[in-house]
């Protein structure tokens, strides 16, 4: 009996490959397609899944990891893979800690989604060790701390050090240590430059 | 006393001129003493005084070589006589000094009308006491500068002054330097005072500015991050797009190659499930993107409707840039269609969907069983109308002829 999945990816082109992927093999059978991953809950509800490739960022703005939380403590037998193509450092954490199966980048060209797929269904944990790197100014995202990231996040608010300060129980004075230390890293000259362009890459999303 | 007369002229200017700086100082001690209702020093002032004023007397008595024609005649040699002048002089000197001492001492120990007005002139800001008149009752230096900085004229009346600086609680002087004007009605001792007062705020002025472009300049700054956040996912939906057209690419290598092996030697029906996917691959690359969002909000509801048994009966479409009013469209769609299958029993929902002067407004209808009375708005009817309103939307519900749910949600400013 092949594996029910359903794919909730908001990309026309991506949703396709992955529906192309799922009809071409014998061991899975495409139950459904959804842009937006609020409405994943409600089709689980009303047919049966096996499977769920699930992109984080999907139709209007709504997260596919909150979705996947929903969804695991309804049915925590459904296997779930997050799919996506951010190097966001936190999600590879909070997919774990929400019980997700499985962790895929798109761009990566180690492992193909059916194998990820696979291994899963048989039970497999498949998490890439680390976000893909990229490139920005002259670092690497590898280069930062955990803390510098979490500051990075901030920056993209606009909001002063003071404020970020706040939000991460850390003093003014430190935020600016740590913008510092990034602005070292990288060779930008402003925070905002910086964020921008963290921002763009996807290494921190907000 | 003809040996006064003898005596160096060179001496007796000098004494003469010695008892006429006492007298000028005595005078000068007795005038201040008086002001300041000191009644002691003024007596013993007045006693120097009188006391120069004898000895003037006896010396000038002492040169004609007349009889002294008030109370002293003084029986001595020129040199002798000389002496005891300059005696009586040092001793009236040194009271003069004493005296002036005290004054100074008083000066600097009590408050005078003078000391206050002394003290006003030293501070940065600028005082006006005026009555009902504008008749100024006490104004400083700095005040007066104010006032003929910004009226071109001399500071005469504080009304014509304060109704100057009446609409303009902060006036930038030419100099650079700032004010802020504050008035009040004062009594004093039963009558009213005006008072105005101009604070010097110059730093705190100048401070306030640069706060005030630093702010602007943040908030551009914002701005543009805001509109960089709106751009980064149609940045990484299109880098995800090119991902795709790159495997699709492989996959039609792929293809390509299997179609030739097909060709040679593989079956008819091979052959066909090779073609199927040369179809799906090409369609993929030609269809459009542009009507993304609808097209993904409308298979989203006809996948969700399939599952439930139902059927969605399109007119128009959802299109809306705003992403709340496609949000709450969802959510009335769902609510439509849970009504449909458990309260009338209804294979097909009809959704007749519009989006006019900015404001998306959709009329859901079914072909199921006809309510037998009013609808009650409860439950998911009554969460729907709630966030419906929050948004500045509007529903209603009707019964008859048919069931039939009305929504209108406006776009925000965005």
């Amino acid at each position: 009996m092949p594996y029910r999945v359903l794919i909730v990816e908001d990309q026309e082109m991506p949703r396709q490959l992955f529906e192309i992927f799922v009809d071409r093999s014998a061991q899975y059978v495409h139950a459904g397609s959804l842009s937006n991953a609020e409405l994943a809950l409600d089709f689980c509800r009303h047919t049966s899944v096996d499977l769920i490739l699930m992109d984080v960022i999907t139709e209007l703005h709504n997260s596919g990891m909150d979705a996947a939380e929903r969804i695991k403590k309804e049915f925590p037998k459904i296997k779930i893979i997050i799919v996506t193509s951010m190097p966001e450092f936190t999600w590879l954490e909070r997919a774990r800690r929400i019980g997700v199966d499985s962790f895929w980048y798109k761009e990566t060209k180690k492992e193909s989604i059916l194998s990820v797929m696979d291994r899963t269904m048989r039970g497999e944990h498949i998490y890439p060790d680390r976000t893909p790197t990229v490139q920005i100014g002259e670092a690497k995202n590898h280069d930062f701390t955990e803390r510098e990231l979490m500051v990075l996040r901030e920056l993209i608010t606009g909001d002063s050090n003071a404020e970020i300060g706040k939000r991460l129980g850390i003093s003014a004075g430190t935020v600016k240590f740590h913008v510092q230390n990034l602005l070292q890293k990288t060779g930008f000259h402003t925070r905002t430059e910086l964020a921008a362009v963290a921002y763009n890459l996807g290494i921190v999303v907000k | 006393m003809t040996g006064f007369a003898a005596i160096p002229d060179a001496v007796r200017s000098l004494l003469f001129f010695w008892s006429f700086l006492i007298w000028m100082a005595g005078a000068a001690i007795t005038f201040a003493a008086i002001r300041q209702k000191a009644y002691a020093r003024t007596a013993a002032a007045g006693v120097i005084l009188v006391g120069d004023w004898l000895l003037l007397q006896i010396m000038a008595d002492a040169i004609r070589g007349s009889r002294m024609r008030f109370i002293i005649r003084v029986n001595a040699s020129g040199g002798s006589f000389a002496l005891l002048c300059s005696a009586a002089l040092l001793f009236l000197t040194i009271g003069c000094v004493g005296l002036y001492i005290q004054n100074r001492y008083y000066h600097r120990k009590f408050i005078t009308p003078n000391s206050i007005k002394e003290g006003m002139d030293e501070l940065p800001a600028g005082i006006c006491y005026y009555n009902e008149d504008g008749r100024c009752i006490l104004v400083n230096h700095r005040m007066n500068e104010l006032c003929y900085a910004i009226t071109g004229r001399d500071l005469q009346s504080g009304a014509v002054l304060f109704e100057a600086v009446r609409n303009k609680p902060v006036v930038v002087l030419p100099d650079g330097t700032v004010s802020a004007f504050r008035y009040r009605e004062l009594l004093f001792e039963g009558e009213p005072i005006n008072e105005l007062i101009a604070d010097d705020i110059t730093e705190l002025y100048y401070k306030a500015e640069a706060l005030r472009r630093d702010n602007e300049r943040i908030r551009k700054i914002n701005e543009s991050l805001l509109a960089l956040g709106r751009s980064i996912e149609e940045d990484v939906r299109r880098r995800e797009i090119l991902q795709a057209k790159i495997d699709i690419h492989e996959e039609m290598n792929r293809l390509i190659l299997a179609a030739k092996k097909s060709l040679v030697e593989e079956s008819a029906e091979e052959r066909r499930r090779i073609l199927n996917e040369w179809q799906k691959n090409t369609l993929l690359l030609c269809r459009e993107a542009d009507s993304r969002v609808k097209n993904n909000v409308m298979s989203d509801m006809d996948s969700l409707a399939s599952l439930i048994g139902l059927e969605l009966v399109w007119d128009g479409t959802p299109d809306s840039e705003d992403t709340e009013v496609l949000r709450l469209f969802i959510l009335a769609a769902r609510e439509a269609m849970t009504n449909a299958v458990k309260h009338a029993g209804a294979g097909r929902l009809f959704i007749s969907v519009k989006t006019e002067e900015h404001t998306l407004s959709a009329v859901f209808t079914n072909d199921g069983r006809v309510p037998d009375g009013p609808v009650m708005t409860t439950g998911g009817l009554a969460n729907l109308k709630r966030k419906l309103a929050e948004a500045g939307g509007a529903m209603s519900v009707e019964a008859s002829p048919a069931f039939q749910l009305t929504i209108s949600i406006p776009e925000g400013e965005k």
